[in-house]
């Protein structure tokens, strides 16, 4: 009851509740209707959700002036604008052009105006601590919910447009928790990435996705390194509202993503995608699954650093030939996620949708867009396990042409199979499910015990390669299926050199063209032919290695020995890759985040459509079977 | 966006929903249903009964158009959308963004 009498309503008392405000008649009532409805209980968390994140929102000093300084404008601003003659873009002493202001108004009422905002603004501050909080620029977001065919035009599917308030930004952050007094020092580096690198960048050090500088405020000093690219994607982040959390190593990361595949193109809008997430699901770092299942693998740090580094023709060329364009890396602190990701739209819309099924895990999906000048690509990594793992194969295996027999001939075959040899035939048997071979291995020492010994040693080595290669072919498998990333192609073992393996990326580059067309193929800005060539030097001269192996009779018409990667890209017709910030806040138990897809399971939400409620049917909705969703007249869009 | 709120079925101002057109095919020899987006034919979903083929198609149809809503472009329709064929089963369902 309201002190004139009149009743509280619902959506006031669940307020009134939370602001401690009902007397103990009401809370009663409070506590019955939560009771009663789950939307209310939703409700209720998601207030103390918002209070929680409105407290801990990051803080920036005004400095000891502001209100002065306030004052001392609004006054300047007083006596120019009654002085003052419009000319044809007239701003304020403030920056603003007049057309932005109202008309008519008199100079004295923003004055005014601006004195009342500074008054609110120190009554608001504490004396000992001027700051104001920083809120991003509200995006309209779209909310992705599930189980829409069960119920149409409820409350739950409508979109919910985020409170500035409760965009990541304002996701606690642990430098305004720890160290309020000094509010835009920097964050101790994360320790907990939940959504760290998936399986195939298991081998990375975890802490090398993590935010190591991850600062507040960050983005507002620029190292002087700083690339243009770089500035770039921070600027686009700063743009939907996450300038002070999305501090200068993510935009390094995200330079890194982009940077990855210099040949493929890339789409300049950035589409974010914000998702709450269950804490406890995290530790299982299901969005790396995610990732993965839809061919996208991870970025990493340390690989960046070596793209960045690295001026070696040879590797560039190498890592560009791998010709990975989907990558994804991500940034901590220590509520909010942050992975970047450059993808297929195909890839980008299955992971959204995966994330979207996953309700139990990610509670909220929303999609939020917008546009930003592109960025640059310039160098080129690889990010593909597999191929890393050949290549190092190939570096310790390869001999170089002029300790061999001084020509560059390979040596004479015979003796184990290499490494190589064994993945490709691995593979090999694998796609023709032929039966394995054993390879040739030297004779075991003589001996019953020793036999004995070297038997089993023998059998747990080759079951550990055998263990090794399946798994090799399996990513190798499942990053054809996919199709965006690197697909190797091997050829048969018997068909490799004996000796020193090699692969291209490029089948138009195959020697058996005329060697001035190879040459053309070679110099086209589209090609990406990139040979890793163990005897033909570090320009990756195949012509000259196919010359060769044509003299010892390696090559003929019908027996391509070349293996190659054939790529998806741009230059191949592709459409050009996409970008998306994925924005994991995590939340803490089942209630407090609001659940779409736990909303779709309430009675509430679940309830029939009214007839003629829903806007989508221009006609009433046609009778449905009990079993099926509701049916409506097709209406074309 | 103008282009893209017109593309709905919703009146100005309000919350957008657009129709997705559900054919459904089968079972096949396995039992599973097969169903395709009469405005999206690239969006082919299957599974083992019509909830879970309409549950998937409705995240999916809700992800296209989230997408290109969000890069700001046009939502793709399809010029000449599906026809069921005999035999096939047509949902149409309101989604919600």
């Amino acid at each position: 009851m309201t002190d004139d009498g009149r009743q509280i309503s619902d959506d006031e008392l669940i307020g009134a509740m939370h602001d401690g405000e009902l007397s103990a008649v009401d809370r009663a009532r409070a506590e019955r209707l939560l009771a009663s409805d789950p939307a209310r209980r939703r409700e209720l968390a998601e207030l103390a959700e918002l209070s929680g994140k409105l407290q801990a929102l990051p803080r920036a000093s005004l400095g000891e002036g502001f209100a002065a300084e306030v004052l001392r404008r609004a006054e300047r601003e007083m006596l120019t604008t009654a002085r003052s003659t419009p000319v044809d873009e007239p701003t304020t002493s403030i920056g603003l052009p007049r057309r932005w202001l109202p008309q008519g108004r008199r100079p004295w009422l923003w004055a005014g105006a601006a004195l009342a905002a500074s008054v609110v603004i120190m009554l608001l501050a504490p004396p000992d601590r001027q700051q104001v909080a920083q809120q991003p620029e509200a995006i309209s977001p779209v909310a992705l919910t599930t189980a829409e065919h069960e119920s149409t035009r409820d409350a739950a599917f409508a979109p919910r447009p985020i409170p500035a308030v409760s965009a990541p930004m304002s996701s606690p952050m642990p430098a305004a928790k720890a160290a309020p007094e000094s509010p835009i020092s920097p964050a101790p580096p994360a320790a907990n990435l939940p959504l760290s690198a998936p399986a195939g960048a298991a081998a990375m050090p975890a802490q090398s996705l993590a935010a190591p500088g991850a600062q507040l405020g960050a983005a507002n000093a620029t190292p002087a390194n700083e690339s243009l690219h770089e500035r770039q994607v921070a600027s686009q982040l700063e743009s939907f509202g996450y300038g002070t959390l999305v501090n200068r190593h993510l935009a390094q990361q995200a330079t890194v993503v982009e940077t990855l595949n210099r040949d493929t193109t890339v789409d300049d809008t950035l589409v974010v995608v914000e998702v709450d997430v269950d804490r406890r699901q995290l530790e299982t770092d299901p969005f790396a699954q995610v990732l993965l299942d839809n061919g996208i693998q991870s970025a990493t740090v340390p690989q960046v650093q070596r793209a960045n580094l690295t001026n070696n023709l040879q590797q560039s060329q190498v890592a560009r030939s791998r010709g990975v364009n989907a990558y994804a890396t991500t940034a901590a602190t220590s509520d909010t996620d942050l992975v970047y990701v450059l993808a297929g739209a195909d890839q980008l819309q299955q992971t959204i949708a995966q994330l979207q099924a996953g309700s139990n895990t990610y509670r909220r999906v929303v999609v939020r867009g917008g546009t930003s000048p592109t960025s640059v690509v310039s160098e080129g990594i690889e990010q593909n396990r597999f191929l890393d793992g050949v290549e190092k194969t190939l570096k310790e295996k390869r001999v170089p042409a002029d300790k061999q027999s001084g020509d560059g001939a390979p040596a004479p075959s015979g003796g184990a199979k290499s490494n190589v040899a064994r993945e490709a035939d691995s593979i090999q048997r694998k796609a023709t499910n032929e039966p394995q071979v054993a390879d040739t291995k030297p004779a075991a020492p003589a001996g019953p015990n020793g036999m004995k010994k070297d038997q089993v040693a023998d059998e747990k080595r080759e079951a550990g390669k055998r263990a090794e290669t399946d798994k090799l072919a399996k990513q190798a498998a499942q990053q054809r299926s996919r199709g965006w990333f690197g697909r190797l192609t091997l050829p048969p073992a018997d068909a490799l050199p004996a000796k020193d393996a090699y692969f291209t990326t490029d089948q138009r580059s195959d020697p058996r063209q005329p060697a001035s067309e190879r040459g053309e193929v070679a110099k086209s800005p589209e090609s990406k032919l990139q040979v890793a060539n163990p005897t033909a030097g570090a320009s990756g001269d195949r012509a000259r290695l196919a010359e060769d192996m044509k003299a010892k009779g390696e090559l003929s018409a019908d027996k391509p020995t070349l293996p190659a990667i054939e790529l998806r890209s741009a230059a191949n017709g592709e459409p050009p890759l996409q970008r998306a910030l994925f924005v994991f806040r995590v939340v803490d138990g089942p209630e407090s985040a609001a659940s779409p897809a736990a909303a779709a399971q309430t009675p509430a939400a679940s309830k029939p459509v009214p007839a003629g409620a829903p806007a989508a049917s221009p006609s009433p909705p046609q009778p449905a079977k009990p079993a099926e969703p509701k049916s409506l007249p097709e209406a074309k869009p | 966006m103008s282009e893209i709120v017109s593309s709905c079925n919703s009146a100005p101002g309000e919350v957008p929903v657009f129709t997705c057109h559900v054919i459904i095919s089968g079972p096949d020899a396995a039992g599973r249903l097969h169903a395709v987006a009469a405005q999206f034919p690239d969006l082919k979903v299957e599974g083992a009964n019509e909830r879970d083929v309409l549950s998937q198609m409705t995240q999916q149809f809700k992800v296209r158009l989230a997408w290109n809503l969000a890069r700001g472009e046009a939502i793709p329709w399809a010029e000449q959308p599906l026809q069921a064929a005999p035999g096939d089963r047509e949902r149409w369902i309101p989604i919600h963004l």
